[in-house]
C-alpha cells in the first residue's frame, strides 16, 4: 500500500517537473533564412545602358576590353561627395582604364547641383529610375566596383575613406588587369 | 559807444574722434540686432527645415548657445524679440553721433543717457544669461560691448549729464526713436507671418480644411481653473517637499477628488510618449474619481530652470503649443495627438495638431503662441517640477508617492485604488483590469491563417496578403507561414509577381492603414501617408516599441530575415504580420509612386514604424533588403 502510494507521488512528481521544465522552455529563436552569397565579385558585371549626363547613351558592354571602375552616387551621400573628385584625379593619372560614376538619385536635376562644385570629370551616367543599382544590388552609397577587362566583377567596396580606400582601388585595379 | 560784446563762456571740449568710432559701432549693433531677430523668428517660429543651422559667429560650446539664449522666454517683449529693440536704439546711436558731429552739442548727453541705459540693461541680460539659462549667446556678449562702449565714449567726446538738453531736443529725438520701433517692428511682424504663411503650412491647412479631418470629439477638458491644491511629497532625493497645483495647471476630473495623480512630463520625450498610453488608461478608468493634473516639464533650460542641458529642442515650443490648446478647452486632445506624433514638432506642424485635435480658434492660438504668457506658463510649472528636484521625465506623483517611465498601468492603478481606501488585496484585483494589452501573452500563429485579409477601415476597403511575400517557382507572389520572404525585388518584379498571382501591389495609403489600423489620412495631400499624422498606433501592434515583437533593430552582422511569421507578437489590429521589420517592402501604384515601407530587420526601433517611408531610389532598387506584399480590391 505504502509503495503504490509512493509509486504515485513520484509519477506525479515527474510529470510536475516535466510540466515545470516545459514551461520554463525559452521560445526558440526565430529561425533567419538561408545565407546565401551576396556579393557579385566574381560573377558577370551586369550591363548598365542608360544616358549620360551630356546626353549621349552610355552602355557598359561598350568599354569590354578595358578595366573599368563603377562608383554608383547619389546627392545626398557625404563620402560621395570625396570620392568622386579622387576618382575624378584618378582617371586623369590613368588613361588605360575607364572610370564611370552613376548617378542614382531619383531627381535628373540633382546630379547637377551635386555635381557643380566639385572638379569632377568623369562620365556621369543617370540612373534615375534605380535599374542598374538594383542590378547590382547596392545597399549604401557610395558603393564601387572593379570590373576586368572581360567583365567580371574583381572587387567591391561601399563607402569611400580618404586615406586608405584610393590605394585599396588602385591596387584592385593592378589586380585586375 | 562801442556795441558790447557777449560775455565769452569756455565751451567744454568736444571731441570728434569717440563720435567716429560711435558711428560703425553703431551700424554693427544695429547688424547684431538684424541677425538676433531673423534668427530668433526662424528658431521660435520657423519650420523644421528653416530651424537647426547653427549661428554664425556662434560656435556652440558647454557655455555657449545662441539658439537657448535667443529664444528664451526671456528672448521676447510684450511679444517682440528684445533684439528687435536694438536695431532703432542702434540707429538713433548712430543718428545722434551724427548729430554731435554736426555741431548739435546737446545730442550728446542723450547719447550718454542711452548708453547708461543699454549698458545697465546688458548687466540684467548677463545676469539671467549666467543664472537662469546657463549658457551665453556670443552674439549677445557682442552688444553688451558694444552698450559700454556708448556711454564711455559719449562721455570722452564731452558729454555731460548737465546741462539737460532741450525739451524740444528730446521730444525730436524720442519721434525718431518711436517711428525708427515702428518700422523695426513692422518688419519683424511681416517676417514672422512669412515664416509662419509658409508654403507647407498654408497648403497642409487649407487642403486639411477640404480633407477628410477626423470628427471633432466633444473635449474632455474641464471648464476653469484648476482647484489649487498642495501637498506633501517624497522627492527624488528622499526629502520631503511641497508639490502645488496652480490654476493655470491642465487638469481633469472632479474638483473634489480626494486623490490627486499629478503628471510632469516633456512633449518630446520618448518616455513620456510611453507612459501617455498608460496614463490615458488610468485616466480612462478613474477620471470620474481622481483629479488628474499634467504639469509641463521639458528637458531645455531655455524653458526649464530645473535643467542645465538641452537634451529636447522642440519640447519648450511644444509645451507652449499645449498650453495654448489648453486655454480652448483642448490639452487633452492635443496632447494626444502630439504624443502620436512625437517625430515632427516643429511651429506649423503644432499648428496642424491643434487643429487636429480640435481647438477652434486658430487665430487666437497664433497669437497664443507669440504670446509671452504662454511661455511664462510652461515655465512655471517646470520651476514647480525643479522645487522637487525632478531629474527627468515622466514623473507622476499618486498622492506623495513619485511613479517613472518603468511604471506599469496596472501598478500605479494600484496605488490610486489603496488611495481610494481599498485594501491591498482589493486594490491588486482591480488593478488587473487595466492591464497593458502588451502585457498580454504573444499568441501563436494558428495552422490555417488565411493568406489574405480583408480590411475595411473609413473609405478604405481591400484586401492584403496576411504575410510578406515569398515568390513560386512560376514567379508569382504567395502567402504563407513559414515562406522565405522574397528578397532583391525591384519594383517592377514585385509589380510582376502580384500581377501574376492576379493582384497588385498595395497603395501606400492602404499599406499604412493596415499597418496602423486606422484609415490614414492624406493630410497634406502630397499623395504620400507615411509622411502625415499617425491616426492609428506607431507600430503594428502598438503605440510603442516592443523589441521581442518584431524583426527590426537588429544591426549585428550575420543578422538575415527570418521566415514569414515568425514573429507572432509583429501583428496588426487587422492581424497582417511582420508590416514593420523583416524586409522593407515595395508599395504604390506606379513608378512615380514606387516606396519602400517598414524598414528592414537592420532598421533602428526609432524608424520601424508604420510611417517609415525610403523613396530615396527610383523603382529599379533591389537587394537582400527588398521584399514586398500584394493587395486586391478596390
Amino acid at each position: 500500500m505504502a509503495s503504490i502510494r509512493v509509486r504515485h507521488g513520484a509519477v506525479i512528481a515527474a510529470c510536475l517537473a516535466v510540466a515545470v521544465v516545459a514551461s520554463a522552455q525559452p521560445r526558440r529563436a526565430p529561425e533567419m533564412i538561408p545565407e546565401r552569397p551576396t556579393s557579385l565579385v566574381g560573377r558577370t558585371a551586369p550591363e548598365i545602358a542608360a544616358p549620360l549626363l551630356d546626353g549621349a547613351q552610355f552602355t557598359l558592354a561598350s568599354l569590354r576590353g578595358r578595366v573599368v571602375v563603377i562608383s554608383f552616387f547619389a546627392s545626398w551621400c557625404t563620402p560621395c561627395r570625396a570620392e568622386l573628385p579622387a576618382l575624378s584625379e584618378l582617371a586623369q593619372r590613368r588613361r588605360d582604364i575607364s572610370i564611370v560614376a552613376v548617378n542614382v538619385d531619383r531627381e535628373p536635376a540633382a546630379a547637377r547641383a551635386f555635381l557643380g562644385p566639385l572638379d569632377v570629370r568623369l562620365p556621369i551616367v543617370l540612373d534615375h529610375a534605380a535599374v542598374a543599382l538594383g542590378r547590382y544590388g547596392v545597399v549604401s552609397m557610395p558603393t564601387l566596383f572593379v570590373v576586368d577587362r572581360r567583365g567580371t566583377v574583381k572587387y567591391e567596396k561601399s563607402g569611400f575613406n580618404r586615406e586608405t580606400s584610393l590605394a585599396e582601388i588602385e591596387r584592385a585595379i593592378a589586380e585586375a588587369r | 559807444m562801442t556795441k558790447k560784446e557777449p560775455a565769452k563762456f569756455a565751451e567744454p571740449v568736444m571731441r570728434q574722434w569717440p563720435l567716429y568710432l560711435l558711428i560703425p559701432l553703431a551700424l554693427f549693433g544695429t547688424f547684431v540686432g538684424v541677425l538676433m531677430t531673423s534668427h530668433h523668428e526662424r528658431e521660435t517660429y520657423g519650420t523644421e527645415a528653416q530651424q537647426g543651422a547653427e549661428l554664425i559667429g556662434c560656435t556652440e560650446s558647454a557655455t555657449v548657445n545662441c539658439d537657448i539664449v535667443n529664444t528664451s522666454a526671456y528672448s521676447e517683449l510684450l511679444g517682440v524679440p528684445i533684439a528687435t529693440f536694438a536695431v532703432p536704439t542702434y540707429l538713433l546711436v548712430a543718428l545722434l553721433a551724427l548729430a554731435a558731429l554736426r555741431g548739435r552739442r546737446d545730442a550728446l548727453p542723450m547719447l550718454l543717457g542711452i548708453g547708461v541705459g543699454a549698458a545697465l540693461y546688458s548687466v540684467f541680460l548677463f545676469y539671467i544669461s549666467s543664472t537662469q539659462l546657463h549658457y551665453l549667446c556670443a552674439w549677445c556678449l557682442r552688444l553688451y560691448a558694444v552698450n559700454a562702449a556708448i556711454p564711455v565714449l559719449a562721455a570722452i567726446a564731452g558729454a555731460r549729464p548737465r546741462p539737460l538738453p532741450s525739451l524740444r531736443s528730446v521730444g525730436f529725438a524720442l519721434g525718431v526713436a518711436a517711428a525708427l520701433t515702428v518700422v523695426a517692428v513692422i518688419a519683424q511682424r511681416s517676417y514672422r507671418s512669412s515664416l509662419l504663411g509658409t508654403e507647407a503650412t498654408v497648403t497642409a491647412l487649407a487642403r486639411r480644411e477640404a480633407a477628410s479631418v477626423p470628427t471633432v470629439r466633444d473635449t474632455i477638458d474641464p471648464d476653469g481653473p484648476a482647484p489649487a491644491r498642495e501637498f506633501q511629497v517624497t522627492t527624488e532625493a528622499g526629502a520631503q517637499a511641497t508639490l502645488v497645483i496652480r490654476p493655470q495647471d491642465a487638469w481633469l476630473g472632479p474638483r473634489d477628488a480626494a486623490v490627486t495623480v499629478v503628471e510632469f512630463a516633456d512633449l518630446q520625450c520618448g518616455y513620456c510618449k510611453r507612459t501617455s498610453a498608460q496614463m490615458d488608461r488610468l485616466i480612462d478608468a478613474y477620471a470620474d474619481r481622481v483629479l488628474f493634473v499634467f504639469k509641463h516639464y521639458p528637458m531645455d533650460p531655455a524653458c526649464n530652470p530645473g535643467v542645465q542641458n538641452r537634451r529636447h529642442a522642440r519640447a519648450c515650443v511644444a509645451g507652449r503649443a499645449a498650453v495654448c490648446a489648453q486655454r480652448q478647452r483642448r490639452f487633452w486632445e492635443f496632447t494626444r495627438v502630439a504624443f502620436k506624433n512625437q517625430h515632427a514638432l516643429d511651429v506649423d506642424t503644432l499648428r496642424a495638431y491643434a487643429e487636429h485635435a480640435g481647438v477652434p480658434d486658430l487665430s487666437a492660438f497664433d497669437a497664443c503662441m507669440s504670446d509671452p504668457s504662454s511661455a511664462e506658463a510652461v515655465r512655471r510649472a517646470a520651476s514647480d517640477g525643479a522645487a522637487l528636484g525632478i531629474r527627468g521625465t515622466p514623473r507622476i506623483f499618486i498622492e506623495g508617492a513619485i511613479y517613472r517611465s518603468g511604471s506599469s498601468a496596472e501598478q500605479m492603478a494600484r496605488a490610486i485604488e489603496v488611495a481610494l481606501g481599498r485594501s491591498a488585496e482589493e486594490a491588486t484585483a482591480a488593478a488587473r483590469s487595466i492591464r497593458e494589452a502588451s502585457d498580454a501573452p504573444i499568441a501563436e500563429i494558428a495552422a490555417d491563417v488565411p493568406p489574405t485579409r480583408h480590411i475595411a477601415r473609413g473609405d478604405l476597403t481591400f484586401s492584403i496578403q496576411t504575410f510578406e511575400a515569398a515568390m513560386s517557382a512560376s514567379g508569382q507572389a504567395e502567402s504563407g507561414k513559414h515562406r522565405i520572404p522574397a528578397t532583391d525585388m525591384s519594383w517592377y518584379a514585385a509589380r510582376d509577381a502580384c500581377s501574376a498571382a492576379g493582384m497588385r501591389l498595395c497603395t501606400e495609403r492602404e499599406w499604412v492603414t493596415a499597418c496602423q489600423g486606422a484609415a490614414a489620412v492624406d493630410d497634406d495631400h502630397d499623395g504620400e501617408s507615411a509622411d502625415d499624422l499617425v491616426e492609428g498606433t506607431s507600430y503594428p501592434y502598438g503605440d510603442y516599441h516592443d523589441a521581442t515583437r518584431c524583426w527590426d533593430g537588429r544591426e549585428q552582422d550575420g543578422v538575415r530575415p527570418v521566415y514569414t511569421g515568425e514573429m507572432p507578437g509583429c501583428v496588426s489590429a487587422d492581424g497582417v504580420f511582420d508590416l514593420t521589420g523583416n524586409v522593407e517592402e515595395w508599395a504604390g501604384a506606379t513608378e512615380a509612386e514606387a516606396v519602400l515601407l517598414g524598414g528592414a530587420w537592420d532598421t533602428s526601433e526609432d524608424h520601424a514604424r508604420c510611417y517609415r517611408r525610403n523613396a530615396s531610389f527610383g523603382p529599379g532598387y533591389a537587394n537582400r533588403r527588398t521584399g514586398f506584399r500584394c493587395c486586391s480590391g478596390e
